[in-house]
């Protein structure tokens, strides 16, 4: 039997992957990607919650949670489209109109 | 049963009507090839919307919960509806007034679509008393959002806006997640009564229940766009289409606002010592750097940009003061500045907005010198919303938003947070007048000023300036009002 903890470490360790990705990498379909990730890890800490308190509320969250991503798949990929289409580039770092 | 669930359905009715209205408007739109007045459509089922929230606010026993516990349907969501209806009102208004086209937003049924949208979202969201349901409500009001900030399609910077808001706001949303699956796994309920029970029968927290709850105070201030998690707010405002950015100051922040509310008085109120003091840092950071940043800031929507954020400090402040009733102290406080913010944000867009055309982007306050000369009245209009922003006569109504939220923060002895408050409120003075000195005391340096206002759009900015006058001399109609709804 796998202890809870194991699970929690996995879900903790690829949710910093994740959020360490999201700030150090430029390009922005890396970036959303590992967004996605850290939805995912936060999927694992909900299943094993939901296994460790014995009920389902946690499963369920995870349906919302999947289609939370795939909705923000669908408007994100559209927005780098849309970026790709007047810079013809997905790097964040050549999108430096905004600033101060 | 079945009388369980219709009960709860018409509690929800100004909701289905905004959702449905938005799944029509897009299906007439397919099947219409050819213009047709998209606006005034949008505009008659916010009204509907409207007119089923009366109906609930009248007849209806508030204090209840809906659909088994997953939302609430009491005084604090009437109040957001009636806060969320308006300002959608107004956009709408706005943008259909002022044709959208010039700034380059090309596919109009889809625009109010996801208006309509994101403004189901933001009642949502701050009305749901279930961790996955309030979840939605965020995701439901800010996706709409992420699209709606690109659809100047063709300008590089809305689609930088649009990517830096998708970007931020889902990693944001993703840190409250896990907040939300911590909180599930200390207490086994993703409800917030159930939460709340859970974490209070404890005697010490555990480090676990600090970063589940630092994780989703963090998520919210992120939306309400405190400093230092501001960084997205400015970019995306300035990039996006004026008119999306008045909906994003007005309605996003309200709801924002009350969802702070449910979660941090009515929920973890017991806890305030844990969340209160992270809440006065934040707020004490945010009314001063959101103030001196936008000293220094030359395009004018960045500067209201900024101010926004100014604001919503001022606001944030009184969420250190909980009160449980709706006609409290501090809640009548932030509900009267909440009401009048909406209105001098929408009036100071709404100027901008008559001035911005397909061509060029340019924002700068400079594009006001002279303004006075050649369009007396719209610029009288603006002397008085940036004189009610600033808080200066004759526009008073600013000046007892921010009065009434010093005074009740002040009863609880937050003595500094006043005070630096107050100073950088007078330092705001600077930004705004800035705007009246180009408009009144500079000389033209274009001779030509594009008039794109109609007669609607000058209703509409009318409208908004009286309000916020009336307001200033008359505050005490809000609290009136709001008991009507809230009775």
């Amino acid at each position: 039997m796998v202890p809870i903890s194991a699970y929690l470490i996995l879900s903790f360790v690829l949710f910093s992957i994740g959020a360490i990705g999201v700030l150090v990498r430029k390009n922005a379909i890396v970036v959303f990607m590992c967004i996605e990730l850290m939805l995912n890890a936060v999927n694992i800490s909900f299943v094993a919650f939901s296994q460790l308190h014995g009920n389902l509320d946690g499963q369920i969250a995870v349906f919302f949670v999947m289609v939370v991503a795939a909705a923000e798949a669908a408007v994100g990929l559209a927005i780098i489209i849309a970026m790709f289409r007047n810079a013809e580039t997905t790097e964040t770092t050549d999108f430096g109109e905004l600033k101060f | 049963m079945t009388d369980f669930v219709l009960k709860d359905l018409v509690a929800v009715l100004p909701l289905l009507v905004l959702g449905l209205g938005a799944l029509l408007l897009i299906l007439v739109d397919v099947f219409l090839k050819k213009p047709w007045p998209r606006g005034i459509f949008s505009i008659i089922i916010v009204l509907t919307s409207f007119l089923s929230f009366s109906y609930n606010a009248t007849s209806f026993d508030h204090n209840e919960s809906i659909f088994s516990g997953t939302m609430a349907f009491d005084s604090w969501s009437l109040v957001l509806s009636f806060l969320v209806l308006l300002g959608t009102g107004l956009v709408f208004w706005l943008s259909s007034s002022v044709t959208t086209k010039k700034e380059g937003v090309r596919s109009e049924g889809e625009y109010y679509a996801l208006i309509l949208l994101s403004s189901l979202g933001a009642i949502i969201f701050g009305s749901a008393t279930e961790f996955i349901t309030w979840f939605i409500g965020l995701e439901i009001m800010s996706m709409s959002l992420y699209a709606l900030c690109g659809f100047s399609i063709s300008k590089k910077s809305s689609s930088e806006s649009s990517m830096k808001y998708f970007l931020l706001g889902s990693f944001s949303s993703a840190f409250l997640l896990y907040g939300i699956a911590l909180l599930y796994g200390l207490s086994g309920t993703t409800s917030f009564a159930g939460v709340s029970s859970a974490l209070l029968t404890v005697n010490v927290l555990s480090p676990l229940s600090y970063l589940a709850l630092g994780l989703i105070v963090i998520g919210i201030v992120f939306k309400i766009g405190l400093v230092p998690f501001h960084f997205w707010a400015p970019d995306v405002y300035q990039g996006a289409p004026t008119s999306i950015t008045t909906y994003m100051a007005t309605v996003v922040k309200t709801s924002a606002i009350f969802a702070a509310i449910r979660v941090l008085w009515l929920t973890f109120g017991d806890l305030s010592n844990v969340w209160s003091r992270a809440l006065w840092l934040f707020a004490i950071l945010t009314v001063v750097f959101g103030n001196l940043l936008a000293l220094r800031q030359k395009s004018l929507k960045r500067m209201l940009g900024y101010s926004s954020i100014a604001h919503a400090g001022y606001i944030s402040m009184a969420l250190l003061v909980p009160d449980n009733e709706v006609l409290g102290k501090t809640s009548g406080a932030i509900i009267f500045y909440l009401l009048i913010y909406t209105l001098m944000t929408v009036g100071s867009f709404g100027i901008l907005l008559t001035q911005m055309n397909e061509k060029s982007d340019n924002d700068e306050i400079s594009l006001f010198n002279g303004f006075a000369t050649k369009q007396p009245f719209l610029a009288a209009l603006m002397a008085i919303f940036m004189l009610s922003l600033a808080g200066l006569p004759p526009a008073l109504g600013g000046l007892f938003g921010k009065f009434y939220i010093f005074t009740s923060v002040l009863k609880q002895n937050y003595i500094g947070l006043v005070i630096a408050a107050v100073l950088s409120a007078v330092v705001a003075c600077y930004y705004y007048l800035r705007v009246i000195v180009a408009m009144y005391f500079v000389e033209s340096d274009s001779a030509t000023f594009s008039v794109n206002a109609n007669f609607w759009t000058k209703a509409l900015l009318t409208l908004c300036a009286i309000f916020v006058i009336l307001l200033g001399i008359m505050p005490t109609w809000v609290s009136n009002f709001t008991y009507l709804i809230a009775q």
